[in-house]
């Protein structure tokens, strides 16, 4: 054969070739630059690197699950970890097999890459946890890394950190001093915030309590004792039939609705409060609202009386039912929005948890299937998987606002009695220091009933006036 | 000369008795027991509003409907012997706390009774308020209010620290020195005024 065609002919055969070697899709990685390969020591044993990267920011420190595998091997805290696909599997109480490479420190090179911050599948003893971690590239070998924080509280570790090195004490568990942490500075990303125990009214911790700040969609808190007010009174029934209005159809079809919804189409109260409370449907609420008084201008005003009743305090204002920032009919046109106190959000809480506790089966739901449109919704608040004891109960979002979050938690004191603790936070800068904070505030709630049912210490005695009125209110 | 040294001599120490005698006769008008009224009445009133403001959300529940007129004795012995003691009777403040205490509890279940009928809740009586409040606290609204409640009069070591005290007194025309400090006085039968620049303490023969 002539040695020009032979060349042509491998020159086409390569050229069809080459396409097929390339991979269809292209993973897509982050380069991180901010590296530590931090020493850990257990029990006050030979440290053992564990690589940790620090994520846009130092100390924002996410750290190798199979490192972290490796040295806690043979201690009280070990753990197995295996990783398929996108899915990571921890398993407590196993030590772990290594897959080669654990402990070896970062490269000289200085970077290294992973698959971007996401929420990856991870599960925890047979619980499937929420949390956004790092996954290395690739099929072999691959390691995931989990912020230390979230790390720390699932495994319940005894951590301490600084310059460089960290100490676990095997023997102990995780534990947060809040108060202490509050002089570092602990609560400086969020407008305001508390943890208190709704059952006996104690407060364990307070940031800013009585500052009234937007609330966003945690408004629907309100909306639903409204509802539910107008049921106990036999205005509506919970098995009506809810024509949907011009209103909240126009509502769903902006970028603040998210179920669309046509004027005139025929849902139920019961799935309108589920899409309310569960996905924070703006449209639903509203529809809710013109059900139940006609008009949602009315509604309003009865939120703005409940909230006078209830004792809550000035800054306790609402213009809407749901949440979302509103224009004022006026030549100033001004942006308002709901605004509360993180005191007097406990204390509506309280009220709902005793008038209403039917409400935490709608927030305890992490999916539902809502008939009446066709659709199943998830849950916005991945606290109901990360911390169990969780039922409910509200996130909310604007810019003004800030990330948002009401959560309500089952916990039994060292006696065995239930209480339900709650945690308010106000302002965080995203959903995930919103999610982190609140459960290291409620962790710490938990730790106090549990310290202060241990040593006998009673129940909160109201400090004035006003919250001693709204307890003796609470009893209806 | 010498004589007329001696005459000047003389009615220098006449005069000097005399005043002594004079003197010696008003101390004895003086002495005696003496008891002021130390008013508490407004403190009170005006601690117990402040106390109930927040929860007033617009209710009139003015605490001198509620609050008795307080006071305590404050007594002052003035001795013969030219000593003298004054104290506040604890017991009395005692008796006027409790007064307070009560007062501020039955402000409380009104403003409970008005709070209730705002909320649109069935009307209660002042017994069935109580048995709210009560089951709240898991004690009574006066015993929640003794060991918990705000504090409506000053503190007794307070008043002490103003009020108690002894020492020496010694009249002088127009003042009675007490242990240096002269205090200008006016009495008319059985009243004794002593002009502090404080204010003015009236006193009534015990």
């Amino acid at each position: 054969m002539n040695v020009r065609k032979e060349l042509a002919a491998l020159l086409l055969a390569l050229c069809l070739a080459l396409p097929l070697a390339r991979p269809a899709h292209a993973e897509a990685t982050v380069t991180h630059q901010q590296l530590e390969n931090l020493l850990l020591s257990v029990d006050g044993n030979d440290p053992r690197t564990v690589r940790t990267i620090h994520y846009s920011y130092d100390y924002n420190r996410y750290v190798s699950l199979r490192d972290m595998a490796a040295a806690l091997s043979g201690t009280a805290k070990h753990f197995d970890l295996s990783i398929a696909n996108d899915q990571v599997t921890i398993t407590t109480g196993r030590d772990y097999t290594p897959v080669g490479g654990e402990g070896e420190p970062f490269p000289d090179t200085g970077v290294y890459e992973t698959r971007p911050l996401a929420l990856y599948l991870i599960w925890l003893d047979g619980r499937e946890l929420h949390y956004q971690s790092f996954l290395s590239p690739g099929a072999d070998r691959r390691d995931c890394f989990m912020s230390l924080t979230d790390l720390a509280m699932q495994l319940d570790l005894s951590l301490e950190v600084s310059a460089g090195s960290m100490r676990l004490n095997s023997r102990e568990g995780f534990t947060i001093d809040l108060d202490t942490l509050r002089e570092g500075g602990f609560y400086y990303e969020i407008h305001s915030g508390l943890v208190g125990d709704a059952t006996t009214g104690a407060i364990y911790t307070a940031w800013e309590p009585m500052l009234s700040v937007p609330i966003a969609s945690t408004t629907k808190l309100m909306s639903f004792v409204i509802i539910m007010d107008a049921a106990a009174n036999g205005e509506i029934a919970l098995s009506d039939s809810v024509t949907i209005p011009e209103e909240a159809a126009r509502l769903s079809r902006t970028a603040d609705g998210v179920i669309y919804m046509e004027a005139g189409q025929v849902s139920n109260v019961t799935d309108l409060l589920c899409a309310m409370l569960v996905l924070s449907s703006n449209e639903s609420a509203t529809a809710l609202a013109v059900h139940t008084c006609g008009s949602e201008a009315a509604f309003v005003e009865r939120m703005n009386r409940k909230a006078q009743a209830l004792g809550l305090s000035e800054g306790t204002v609402f213009y809407n039912c749901n949440g979302l920032p509103v224009y004022t009919d006026n030549l100033a046109a001004t942006k308002v929005q709901n605004r509360m106190s993180a005191y007097d959000m406990f204390e509506l809480v309280r009220y709902l948890l005793s008038a209403y506790p039917e409400v935490t089966r709608i927030t305890s739901l992490r999916t539902v299937t809502l008939e009446s449109f066709g659709v199943t919704i998830a849950n916005t608040n991945t606290l109901l998987y990360n911390l169990p004891g969780v039922v409910g109960l509200k996130t909310g979002t604007t810019n003004m606002s800030g990330a948002c979050l009401v959560t309500a938690m089952e916990a039994q004191d060292a006696k065995g009695d239930v209480h339900m603790l709650v945690s308010v936070e106000f302002g965080a800068e995203d959903s995930t220091v919103r999610t982190t904070l609140s459960e290291e505030m409620l962790r710490y709630g938990l730790q106090m009933l549990r310290e202060q049912s241990a040593s006998g210490a009673g129940a909160a005695v109201p400090i004035d006036a006003e919250e001693l009125i709204r307890a003796a209110l609470r009893g209806f | 000369m010498i004589l007329l040294l001696l005459v000047i001599l003389a009615l220098a120490v006449v005069a000097g008795l005399l005043a002594l005698k004079l003197s010696r006769r008003e101390d004895t008008r003086l002495a005696g027991v003496w008891q002021m009224r130390a008013e508490l009445t407004d403190t009170a009133r005006t601690r117990a509003d402040a106390w109930l403001q927040r929860a007033a959300l617009g209710e009139q529940v003015p605490a001198a409907e509620y609050l008795p007129a307080l006071s305590v004795t404050v007594r002052l012995t003035l001795s013969p012997d030219g000593s003298w003691s004054r104290e506040i009777r604890d017991g009395e403040y005692e008796s006027a706390r409790a007064a307070a205490e009560r007062g501020l509890a039955k402000a409380l279940r009104e403003l409970l009774r008005l709070r209730i009928a705002d909320a649109g809740r069935p009307p209660e009586t002042a017994a069935e308020a109580e048995a709210r409040i009560q089951r709240v606290l898991g004690m009574s609204t006066e015993d929640y209010m003794r060991d918990y409640g705000p504090a409506l009069l000053p503190p007794l070591s307070q008043m002490r620290a103003v009020y108690d005290g002894s020492g020496a007194y010694l009249a002088d025309g127009e003042t009675i020195n007490f242990d240096g400090e002269a205090v200008r006085y006016l009495m008319d039968g059985e009243l004794l005024v002593l002009l502090r620049p404080e204010g003015a303490e009236v006193y009534e023969r015990a």
